[in-house]
């Protein structure tokens, strides 16, 4: 990069954040003001300074180089951390096979007298006596006092939620796969619920009833008929191989384009996102005129470039020299490009975000005329009186869109076999390792957990106790996750001090 | 003043006759001329209509109105339902924009600027004036939080400030005794008369240049509708204010001038005294009589 460009560009980035600066202090209250035309001004000033700073941090002299120096001091200190851990390992694994030769010396022989019989270390080793190991509690059944049974009774129910499953999932707790379960409901809601409103107010508000806004409303509508293992599909497609890939190892070589005609690219970006923006200005109208074929011919106009800026935002990215991928190092390991809690909570949230969509119009529209007309009377600017007044009002049929939700996303197992639920995950999508949430680890869900006990088990009698129990659970967990919603929404209300919806 | 004093008097029949005529010609869709008191051309206009008209979509609401606002007196407009004199309000701070296919001919000049100018940003415009409608409409939130909505709107955030203008107003619109001990609890829990009290204060909070009331105690009881009389009549001291209402008594009570508006179009403008007890026309005498309307 020849450094004289790059000083020009940095110091004309310098001038024009200056200038937003001080042309953004107020000039309030003197007299009607003019309107639009310096919004757009200022508001193209704010994007060209946007991108004028990005290039130059982009292309800053000695940006993003690695000295010999400093590269061969992190390979050395990766290596003790390297030699550490694996000697911290090989302690263990000798602890282990230690235990493990113990655990082969001894044998139990619990015998049936009635049908001499004894329990075998699994139904399909008969012959293979019991390992001691396999004893988790001793009790007699036939002495226990009622007190006892109910402190057994509540003693495996403990150990049912609490721990991690055994044998094949087929004994032990279930604790991660709940843990699963609240987590991905959770993600998806919080996904899912600013996306709904955000497309439900656009439909609502700000865009102009007509055919498209029909279309868009059917393709919604036929969105909530799809049969859930083709989101399923689409998941592991688009998130899993397609977003997920480009956020590990950015665009592939071959579509990268060399940095002078990428910039190019991003130039010609900006110029139709200024045309779009221009013409969709020139096609509004003034209070009182009426619609002219020159004002739809502006109207279409934009819209085509706000398609064309789209399409060119989305080849910026494809092509950009720039980006290599967050997780380049780990290559060929995937990262986030393989199945995993983030890709599981999106997919989810597509699945739900028609009902979200459908509930939060209808909480929109049955806000009372008089109450934004009312705010518009006080002086507020529309967004102004949809963040102030129908967003509040709406709130309670937003958040019922919120639980029903939840309630279907909760429940789904089909698209989660696709894009990340697995029969046994090691680690918790949670840990106190940073960053604490890992959204690209794999999880259990108890949807999943029955199927897989049910069906999958290798032993499936020993297995069916738990199919029943995990069953009751599911059920229980989604309606605590309901009630928590419905007891947030009886809050909302109260605060708001109405009664309706 | 000295004007409608010096009018020529007519005699019944005469008058008779030519009201006859205004109200026909008004029924057909002719073009009239509105009786416009003398009496107002010893005031300043804060507010200037001037051959204004409005349509929605095809039907024609409001027709070639032209009149002016005095500054710092209550006007009220009046007329049967459907006459345009809400229309005729909210044209005032274009809060017919909001609905589709509204289109306007003519011009409103507030201190001599053109409200309908390409160059007016109507939420300033609007910040100006302050509007009342018919029900109350207190929004979702709490009293204090209500009345410093439109300075809230406006980019204040100084607690201080926000304070001390809210008491102002609740002060002005006489409600502050009855909330200033529960200025966190929801607006909605107030009664209807105390909601559009505080209605009042919302709009008076950032100090409007007019007042724009729209048939303020409509849905009011009578000793609600009393107690804002009342406070119409304290505010008015300050503000200019445009009021819209249906009940003559009220609009003789509390205004200054008063215009009669009908089928879209004004008859008769004036000041309330000689409107109620001296009207020029038989039409007009008619509507405040109770005889017609």
């Amino acid at each position: 990069m020849n450094p004289a460009a790059w000083w020009a560009a940095a110091l004309s980035a310098a001038g024009l954040v200056a200038a937003i600066v001080l042309t953004s202090r107020g000039t309030r209250k003197s007299g009607l003001k003019p309107t639009a035309s310096r919004r757009v001004v200022r508001r193209a000033a704010v994007v060209l300074a946007a991108g004028l700073l990005l290039f130059v941090w982009l292309e800053r002299p000695g940006g993003g180089t690695m000295t010999p120096a400093r590269l061969a001091e992190i390979k050395a200190d990766a290596a003790v951390v390297q030699s550490q851990l694996e000697s911290e390992y090989a302690e263990v694994a000798a602890k282990i096979a230690a235990v493990r030769a113990v655990d082969d010396e001894y044998r139990v022989i619990i015998r049936d007298p009635a049908a001499d019989r004894f329990a075998p270390e699994r139904q399909s080793l008969p012959d293979e006596p019991m390992r001691v190991s396999q004893i988790t509690r001793v009790f007699a059944p036939n002495t226990l006092s009622p007190g006892e049974r109910f402190g057994l009774y509540l003693a495996r129910w403990w150990e049912f939620l609490s721990e991690d499953p055994r044998e094949a999932n087929t004994e032990g707790g279930v604790f991660p796969v709940i843990f699963g379960t609240v987590l991905l409901t959770i993600l998806l809601t919080i996904v899912v619920v600013p996306l709904g409103v955000l497309a439900a107010l656009y439909l609502r508000e700000y865009a102009k009833q007509g055919v498209v806004t029909s279309l868009i409303r059917i393709a919604v509508n036929n969105l909530a008929g799809v049969p859930s293992i083709v989101y399923g599909v689409f998941g592991l497609g688009f998130f899993c191989y397609t977003v997920g890939g480009y956020v590990d190892a950015g665009p592939g070589e071959s579509t990268q384009l060399p940095t002078f005609q990428w910039w190019f690219l991003v130039a010609a970006g900006l110029a139709v996102v200024l045309a779009a923006s221009s013409f969709g200005i020139l096609s509004l109208r003034r209070p009182g005129e009426p619609d002219t074929p020159r004002h739809t011919a502006l109207r279409i106009t934009s819209t085509v470039a706000w398609i064309a800026a789209f399409g060119l935002v989305a080849a910026m990215f494809v092509t950009t020299p720039y980006f290599h991928g967050f997780f380049e190092a780990r290559l060929p390991d995937p990262t986030f490009g393989k199945r995993g809690l983030l890709w599981a909570s999106l997919t989810l949230a597509l699945l739900t975000l028609p009902v979200v969509i459908v509930s939060t119009e209808e909480a929109i529209a049955a806000v009372q005329p008089s109450l934004r007309e009312g705010s518009y009377g006080c002086g507020a600017s529309k967004w102004q009186t949809i963040k102030r007044v129908v967003l509040p009002g709406a709130m309670p049929g937003i958040l019922t869109g919120m639980i029903l939700a939840m309630a279907r996303g909760a429940g789904e197992v089909a698209p989660l076999m696709l894009v990340g639920a697995l029969k046994w995950a090691p680690e918790l999508p949670i840990s106190l390792d940073a960053p604490f949430l890992h959204l690209d680890r794999s999880f259990m869900h108890l949807g999943f957990h029955i199927y897989d006990l049910g069906f999958q088990s290798p032993d499936s009698e020993a297995a069916r106790p738990l199919v029943w129990a995990s069953t009751l659970l599911l059920i229980a967990v989604i309606l605590m996750l309901n009630l928590a919603a419905i007891m947030l929404r009886a809050r909302v209300r109260r605060k708001m001090g109405s009664g309706h919806f | 003043m000295m004007n409608s004093m010096t009018a020529t008097p007519v005699t019944p029949e005469a008058r008779a006759e030519q009201d006859s005529s205004i109200i026909q010609r008004i029924q057909q869709g002719l073009e009239t001329t509105p009786e416009v008191h003398a009496s107002l051309a010893g005031e300043t206009p804060i507010l200037e209509i001037e051959q204004f008209s409005l349509w929605y979509t095809k039907a024609q609401a409001i027709f070639d109105i032209s009149m002016a606002v005095p500054r710092g007196k209550v006007t009220a407009l009046i007329g049967p339902s459907g006459c345009g004199k809400s229309t005729l309000l909210r044209s005032v701070n274009r809060l017919n924009d909001l609905i589709d296919g509204v289109r306007i001919g003519g011009r409103m000049l507030l201190n001599g600027e053109s409200i309908y100018d390409p160059s007016v940003d109507v939420i300033d415009l609007r910040k100006r004036m302050g509007m009342v409608f018919q029900r109350p409409n207190p929004f979702p939130m709490s009293i204090f939080e209500n009345v410093v909505y439109p300075l809230r709107i406006d980019g204040e955030s100084r607690r201080s400030v926000l304070a001390e203008a809210c008491e102002r107003a609740l002060r002005g619109a006489a409600i502050w005794e009855e909330v200033k001990d529960r200025l966190s609890d929801s607006a909605l829990g107030l009664s209807g008369g105390q909601q559009q009290r505080l209605c009042i204060a919302r709009a008076i909070v950032a100090e409007p240049d007019v007042l724009l009331l729209d048939e303020p105690c409509s849905a009011l009881d009578p000793i609600a509708t009393l107690r804002i009389e009342e406070l119409i009549h304290e505010i008015s001291e300050r503000y200019t204010v445009l009021i819209v209402t249906h009940n003559m008594q009220q609009a003789s009570r509390v205004s200054d001038f008063t215009a009669f508006m009908y089928l879209g179009r004004l008859v008769e403008y004036g000041m309330t005294r000689d409107i109620f007890q001296t009207p020029r026309l038989q039409e007009t005498e008619d509507y405040v009589t109770g005889r017609f309307g």
